[in-house]
């Protein structure tokens, strides 16, 4: 018996050094792939025509769409500053979905709503129908739809319904987007109306910094560790991760803080699957696969510039609900789209974007959870050396700690973001503690996402609480 | 750099760039959109050549001609435009045609605009079809966007409403017709809830979709 368990360990204790090579060896080369795409924008951005985008007859017009539970605190001051986003023909939609609090009564007031009789198609079938639809007596482009309670994607999917425009652009209530982040990330569709079929936007995260009128008017780090950490992750998964995979034109996740779609694409392929709790990345597959299926020549873009800042959860209650979330939702994708892995009929996205996220995204969890504890019985065993630990250590935790602080530095030298260096020190402490104790706690969350998605539990978003934007001090030091 | 160039031949206007410019989308080294505003800035000079591109092999060509030559009112290849309209085997080229004669804003151009809003024809054309039909804006086509308003594509209907109430007279009639009379039938009560609607919206001064 004890000589199969040493079999057993010293081959696993392998696979897993081997694993965690492979994984953060895909992650430096997707890091490269954004740094170079970054490089590239920086020496075309003088002359890439962003100035024309505003008065550029072609420039598609926008509904962003913004759903609303229980957004009281911040909703009047969200719809001010997406009202005020520099663009030519944009029309702000807030679907209210079924508030508690008093949503809709704070916009009727600030905003002079009287209520229309509109008639509301249903291209894309939804839970519940619109009860009321208002508009402002000002005739200010602005639609407020109230709705019984029925969650995030099907009121997305209602107001991509009653939605007028082009193109229509997710966002949650509580995002704060750059001034020019629209013109930003519709440029894409201007340029190549043809190709380009959806848009996503660099998701930063707000806490810590500074909100005036309804904008990020200083880029600070936040205090405490958990927020800090989520700021590096960010870096290294929402910016140069999805650069690496829009360079590799495999992007898979598009993220419903900030996302552009085709309407007239995003009614063929259905909407959003309000039954998954991964519903963005969901979307996003869907039109991959509908495209691939159809045989049509099509790209999905990230754009790194233009940000949208959303406050990431500070306790590790809020935290621990949403990785379960997001790795439940994960794992749905992958279920429901498995046809896809490893087909050819799907190209780049089966053949290597699949792949990865099953073996890197959804598997990571279990080995980061299960590898420690391998190596460490190795070591009692006797099955594994000191060296090997220290290879084990290096490629694991060594090897991850170099590319957080990769990540820093190609924002830095990119986007400049944190002008204090202080906050970059701060930034370069969070990358380490995020390899000690984080990763592994996270880790352990996004297995009872998988555990929960393998039984079948319901799946619940939760709440987390806004404090609001409106002061002008640094956000997120609560919630 | 091809974009970079393309953006630079629209700037200065060189008419003699505008072959090139269509021949360079047409083999796509240059995305439509770049290539569409610097064939726009060229403007009437480059007309000539764009109506060539009408009878292009290339199905997205004709369709970026088409809406270029919309866009610069090039009254001129009007015929083209509606033949275009009527039977070319691509959507995109149609609703580009359609969406061109509707910028025109001629009365005469009617019957290819109103064909394209029939039942039968996809919905992206009929779309284009009702913005063009109101832009026209005679009794004609007020007429017949009174008749879409009750539309089974509520899509449609929504729009038809809407560029009713920017016609003038003619549609300001048409939408209180439909209002204020007893519905009878689908059609009809679905044409008398987008009439409300519009008007509503109208009286607060705002597009109705």
């Amino acid at each position: 018996v004890r000589q199969a368990v040493v079999t057993l360990l010293s081959s696993t204790d392998w696979a897993v050094l081997i694993y965690f090579l492979a994984i953060n060896s895909s992650y430096a080369g997707l890091i490269l792939l954004a740094a170079r795409g970054f490089h590239q924008r920086a020496q075309t951005l003088s002359y890439a025509g962003h100035e024309d985008v505003l008065a550029n007859p072609f420039t598609p017009s926008v509904t962003v769409i913004m759903p609303a539970f229980n957004e009281e605190a911040v909703i009047v001051q969200a719809v001010q500053a997406m009202m005020s986003l520099r663009y030519p023909r944009l029309e702000v939609m807030v679907v209210a979905d079924g508030s508690k609090d008093n949503t809709v009564g704070v916009l009727q007031e600030a905003f002079d709503l009287v209520q229309v009789p509109k008639v509301v198609p249903s291209v894309i079938p939804t839970k519940v129908r619109a009860k009321s639809i208002y508009v402002p007596r000002s005739g200010a482009s602005l639609v407020v739809v109230t709705k019984e309670n029925s969650g995030r994607a099907d009121s997305l999917n209602l107001g991509a319904n009653i939605a007028s425009m082009d193109l229509v652009c997710f966002v949650d209530a509580d995002s704060i987007l750059d001034s020019e982040a629209l013109l930003n990330v519709v440029k894409p569709f201007v340029d190549d109306p043809d190709l380009v079929v959806a848009t996503g936007g660099v998701v930063r995260a707000v806490n810590g910094c500074t909100i005036v009128d309804g904008r990020v008017a200083r880029v600070r780090m936040p205090k405490g560790s958990i927020p800090r950490i989520q700021v590096v992750e960010y870096l290294r998964a929402f910016l140069l991760g999805r650069a690496g995979w829009s360079a590799l034109q495999s992007l898979l996740i598009i993220s419903g803080a900030f996302g552009v779609f085709r309407r007239d694409l995003l009614l063929e392929v259905g909407g959003l699957d309000a039954s998954c709790i991964g519903e963005d990345a969901e979307l996003v597959v869907r039109v991959h696969r509908y495209m691939r299926e159809q045989k049509r020549k099509y790209r999905i873009v990230f754009v790194s510039e233009p940000v949208s800042w959303t406050e990431v959860p500070v306790t590790a209650k809020v935290l621990a609900r949403q990785r379960r979330r997001w790795s439940r939702g994960l794992s749905e994708v992958l279920w429901r789209h498995r046809l896809m892995m490893l087909n050819p009929r799907y190209g780049r996205i089966g053949l290597l974007a699949f792949p990865w996220f099953f073996l890197f995204e959804w598997a990571a969890p279990l080995i980061e959870v299960v590898a420690a504890p391998i190596v460490v019985a190795g070591l009692l065993f006797n099955v594994v050396n000191f060296y090997f630990a220290f290879l084990f250590v290096a490629a694991a935790f060594g090897y991850g700690l170099v590319l957080s602080l990769a990540s820093l530095v190609v924002e830095e030298v990119s986007f400049h973001r944190y002008p204090a260096w202080h906050d970059l020190w701060a930034a370069a402490g969070a990358a380490v503690v995020e390899n000690f104790w984080y990763r592994q706690v996270v880790a352990f969350w996004g297995l009872q996402g998988i555990w929960a998605a393998l039984r079948g539990q319901e799946a619940v978003w939760g709440e987390m609480t806004r404090r609001g934007f409106s002061k002008e001090e640094p956000a997120g030091t609560t919630g | 750099v091809r974009a970079v160039a393309a953006r630079s031949l629209g700037r200065l206007r060189c008419a003699e760039a505008t072959e090139e410019l269509i021949e360079a989308f047409g083999r796509r080294l240059i995305p439509r959109g770049i290539v569409s505003q610097a064939l726009l800035r060229i403007g009437p000079p480059g007309v000539a050549g764009l109506s060539q591109a009408l009878s292009a092999t290339d199905p997205g060509t004709r369709s970026l001609a088409a809406d270029v030559l919309g866009r610069i009112g090039a009254l001129s290849v009007a015929p083209q435009l509606a033949k275009l309209a009527e039977d070319d085997p691509a959507l995109s080229a149609r609703v580009s045609a359609v969406e061109a004669l509707g910028r025109f804003g001629l009365r005469e151009w009617t019957g290819p605009i109103l064909q394209a809003a029939g039942r039968q024809q996809p919905e992206q054309l009929r779309e284009a079809a009702v913005e063009a039909l109101g832009s026209i804006g005679t009794e004609e086509a007020s007429s017949a966007l009174g008749l879409l308003m009750g539309d089974p594509d509520l899509r449609v209907g929504a729009r038809a409403a809407a560029r009713l109430a920017e016609v003038g007279p003619f549609g300001r009639a048409a939408l209180d017709q439909a209002s204020s009379s007893t519905p009878t039938g689908e059609q009809a009560t679905r044409a008398a809830a987008q009439a409300r609607a519009a008007l509503a919206l109208l009286s607060l001064g705002r597009r109705a979709s």
